[in-house]
C-alpha cells in the first residue's frame, strides 16, 4: 500500500456504487526521487494503484486488476503543483467482476480516467 | 545483454528507486527485451509481488529503454517519456519475489512524438500480462 506513505485520501465519502476522496501528496517519498532525478513528477502507474487502493479501502477486500480496456493520463501531476486532487470511483459488481470507471480531478480538469475490471485477491490464486 | 544492470541509468531517464528493469537482452528498431528480477527491496512490491503498477510500469520502462538505446545509438539524446494511454490490459497473474520476468515491447506505430507500441510480459514461459501503449515523448 502506499497510501500514507506516497498519497494520503481525506474527506473519503462513499456510497452505493460511488466514492469520491481527496488526495494528498507527499512530495518527500523517495519515488519522486527516481521519477525523474531532479524534475518529481506522479508516475502514472501510480494513478492506477490509486483506484484500486481507494476500492480496497471501500469494499474492505484486497483485490486485483484483472482487465483495464482503456486508460487515459490526460495531463502530468506535480506533486509540488497539483497539491489537491480528487479521485472519484463510479462501481459495479457483476458476478466475481467489481467493473470501475475512475477519474482523477483538479477542480473540474479531467487528469486521468481509467475503466476497468478488478476481482477480490483470493489467498494462493495467483500462481 | 546490451545494458547491464550497473549501466541501465545510461538508456532510461528515470532514477532509483523508480527502476522497473533490470537489463536491456535484446534492441532493434521495433522490438525490445528486457528483464527484471523481482526484489523485496522494489518500491512496487506488495505482499510479495509484483503489483499492477508495477507490471505496467516495467512494460513502459521497457518501451523507454528501447527508445533510449537507440537514441544513444544514433547519438542523440534521450528524451523522458509520458504514458499517454493504455488499452486492452490483461493481467493475468503477478510475478513474486525471487522470479524473473522477461518483458517484449514491438512499436507498432511511431508518428512524431507519440509511439504507439505493444508490450507482454512473460514469466516461466507463461504470460502474465499483455497491453497497448500510447507514449509521448518530450
Amino acid at each position: 500500500m502506499l497510501q500514507n506513505e506516497l498519497f494520503t485520501f481525506t474527506e473519503v465519502l462513499g456510497e452505493q456504487g460511488a466514492i469520491k476522496a481527496n488526495i494528498k501528496f507527499h512530495p518527500a517519498h523517495p519515488i519522486f526521487t527516481g521519477h525523474f532525478p531532479g524534475h518529481p513528477v506522479l508516475p502514472g502507474v501510480i494513478m492506477v494503484e490509486m483506484v484500486k487502493e481507494l476500492l480496497e479501502i471501500h469494499i474492505k477486500k484486497q483485490t486485483r486488476l484483472v482487465t483495464a480496456s482503456d486508460i487515459k493520463f490526460l495531463s502530468v501531476i506535480i506533486p509540488e503543483k497539483n497539491k489537491l486532487i480528487q479521485i472519484v470511483l463510479k462501481i459495479n459488481f457483476i458476478d466475481d467482476m467489481i467493473n470501475v470507471n475512475a477519474q482523477l480531478l483538479d477542480s473540474t480538469v479531467s487528469l486521468f480516467k481509467f475503466k476497468g475490471i478488478f476481482k477480490q485477491k483470493l489467498r494462493n490464486n495467483l500462481k | 545483454m546490451l545494458v547491464s544492470p550497473q549501466n541501465i541509468f545510461s538508456v532510461i531517464p528515470q532514477g532509483r528507486p523508480f527502476v522497473m528493469i533490470d537489463k536491456l537482452v535484446t534492441c532493434d528498431d521495433i522490438k525490445t527485451v528486457t528483464t527484471l528480477l523481482i526484489t523485496m527491496e522494489n518500491v512496487l512490491v506488495c505482499d510479495g509481488q509484483l503489483s499492477e503498477a508495477g507490471i505496467i510500469e516495467n512494460i513502459a520502462q521497457t518501451a523507454a529503454a528501447g527508445a533510449g538505446y537507440m537514441a544513444k545509438s544514433n547519438g542523440v539524446q534521450i528524451t523522458i517519456g509520458y504514458i499517454g494511454a493504455i488499452k486492452n490490459l490483461e493481467i493475468i497473474a503477478l510475478p513474486n519475489v525471487g522470479d524473473i520476468i522477461n518483458t517484449e515491447v514491438a512499436i507498432t506505430s511511431k508518428i512524431f512524438d507519440v509511439t504507439v507500441v505493444s508490450g507482454m510480459v512473460e514469466c516461466k514461459g507463461l504470460v502474465l500480462a499483455k497491453c497497448e501503449m500510447k507514449i509521448f515523448s518530450k
